[in-house]
């Protein structure tokens, strides 16, 4: 059974689409990710070309983050004013990156941009999955250290200081625009959610309190993704929603079952096995990058590719 | 088993109303098309074309597929650093995104530039708009057909068309799921000793029809329309699971 794709203009399998969708959706509801980063790439060796699956794949995210803001947000676990801080660089970020999209596009670069990106970002993800696993066993093993909250860093000492209650933090408005940009920019050029690095750089480089990190990234997620689709369908004309509505039925039914799966699997095999999973697609990419292509030529009708 | 008949009465139909349509002249080639309409729905991937037809002529039947001619832009993986990288090579003008040839028997296509039937893609009028290569415009336009003949775009089938008897043929035309919107001009003739001899046409148009249609026509047309109602569906569905998951 196939659906046509009325922007990619080209027929897929439901089957393997909604199949795709569910086994993201599984490792979302098992771990709590948006693995936006997992399946634009898996969509791109799958034939859909780059500019679609990155663009609806931000779509998707809209639902996928809207759900998890609603959650934190009930829960009071969002600071808002971080929220506008990130945002305002997040919305600068992803419409930069809408603009550096298009101009890629046009260039007929987009493609390998996108896939090298791919696989500097899933190498450097799947190596730090592994090196965190490896960290966390060891600190198992040896008796827990008492350690500070945060370290202070060159962050905290920028100007246009002011404090952050719910983070408890008294540090620059500079850092969270910066992140904000960098994820956004991200966002619109790889169509993922950005969580998997927002979080860690909240953690890290701010220093924020880990109780509101999810929630504040999720709304970050939100308005960045709201941002990057608004433009990549308004401008690039590249959002085909009947492939994020196929890939979002798969995996909000993935979801369902990944939250009840995760009852019966330990974390740390659940974060082995997309560690595996992540550096598989990175490897994957590299040798399709490093190989003699099938097809040194390729024709595409119109002025720019897809 | 009443489908199977009605089908069998309607070619049947179909043939004798154009065998005796013609009868009376010579040198006649002509076609029927079953469905001038091929809609793009959700469920299309690709379509076949059945086509019946007769003609008085001996000889070897050729069928000429084509649909629109637009810009094409041609790409070459090139190793930079190790790595194979798309670059834009060359633009060319005035050539068809389809392009098929059907016919009953092998057809010398390098003997055919005659330009009335622009038969074989290596025959068009094709136009180069830039070349980055320091290869000749002939090398361009040759990978380019190379390239559409392997994505199935271009294609080439000899033994296609079948003669039933000495006036009937049929011929199908399996159509690709990558095809273009448009207008597709289906055009037949007859290769005899002579040169090329009748000549008949039927336009079909193939074009995405139902939710496909309201989908790509929201899109271009109305493309902050469209971004602003696939952001609120989003917003919903996640809002919905939310609340689902929440009642759980």
């Amino acid at each position: 059974m196939y659906v046509y794709l009325p922007i990619a203009e080209m027929a897929v399998s439901v089957l393997s689409l909604i199949a795709l969708g569910c086994g993201v959706g599984i490792l979302s509801g098992m771990l709590g990710i948006s693995g936006g980063f997992l399946l634009t790439p898996i969509l791109i060796l799958m034939g859909i070309p780059s500019s679609i699956a990155v663009a609806s794949q931000s779509a998707g995210v809209i639902a996928t983050s809207t759900t998890g803001v609603m959650g934190h947000w009930r829960g009071g676990f969002v600071d808002f004013k971080m929220v506008v801080y990130i945002v305002i660089g997040g919305v600068m970020g992803s419409s930069f990156g809408v603009w550096l999209f298009s101009y890629l596009d046009k260039a007929g670069n987009l493609e390998s941009t996108i896939k090298i990106s791919y696989v500097v970002l899933l190498g450097i993800i799947g190596t730090f999955m592994f090196l965190e696993l490896g960290r966390t066993k060891f600190k198992r093993r040896n008796a827990t250290k008492i350690q500070k909250f945060h370290h202070h860093n060159i962050f905290h000492h920028l100007p246009f200081r002011t404090k952050f209650k719910k983070s408890r933090l008294y540090i620059s408005v500079i850092p969270p625009i910066f992140i904000g940009f960098f994820i956004g920019v991200l966002s619109a050029v790889m169509g993922i959610g950005g969580g998997f690095m927002m979080v860690p750089a909240m953690i890290y480089l701010l220093g924020m309190h880990t109780s509101v990190v999810i929630g504040t990234s999720l709304f970050q997620t939100l308005f960045v993704s709201i941002n990057t689709t608004f433009w990549q369908a308004s401008v690039n004309n590249t959002v085909d929603f009947l492939l994020s509505l196929v890939l979002l039925t798969g995996g909000v039914v993935g979801a369902l079952i990944g939250v009840r799966l995760s009852k019966y699997l330990k974390v740390e095999q659940l974060r082995f096995i997309l560690a595996l999973i992540v550096m598989a697609v990175a490897i994957k990419l590299f040798v399709d990058l490093l190989s003699i292509p099938l097809d040194i030529f390729s024709v595409v009708s119109g002025e720019a590719s897809k | 088993m009443k489908n199977w008949f009605l089908k069998l009465f309607l070619t049947s139909a179909v043939s004798i109303f154009i065998f005796m349509s013609f009868s009376a002249r010579a040198d006649i080639i002509e076609f029927k098309i079953k469905k001038l309409f091929i809609p793009i729905t959700t469920s299309f991937n690709g379509n076949s074309v059945n086509i019946n037809g007769a003609t008085d002529i001996e000889g070897n039947i050729v069928f000429i597929v084509s649909s629109k001619k637009e810009v094409h832009t041609l790409t070459q993986k090139v190793k930079t650093d190790g790595i194979w990288v798309t670059k834009k090579i060359a633009k060319v003008d005035n050539i068809p995104d389809f392009y098929a040839i059907l016919t009953t028997a092998p057809i010398n296509i390098d003997a055919y530039k005659d330009f009335r039937y622009t038969v074989g893609a290596f025959n068009a009028k094709y136009n180069i708009v830039y070349n980055k290569t320091s290869n000749s415009d002939e090398y361009v336009w040759r990978k380019l057909v190379k390239a559409k003949i392997d994505n199935g775009k271009y294609i080439y089938n000899p033994n296609a068309v079948k003669r039933r008897g000495r006036y009937l043929f049929d011929v199908s035309l399996d159509l690709p799921s990558n095809i273009e919107n448009g207008y597709y001009d289906f055009r037949a003739f007859v290769e005899t000793e002579n040169g090329l001899v009748g000549f008949y046409n039927e336009l079909v148009l193939i074009e995405r029809d139902g939710f496909t249609k309201f989908v790509y026509a929201s899109a271009i047309n109305y493309s902050v329309l469209y971004a602003i109602i696939v952001i609120f569906i989003s917003l919903l569905i996640g809002y919905g699971v939310s609340f689902v998951g929440k009642r759980r």
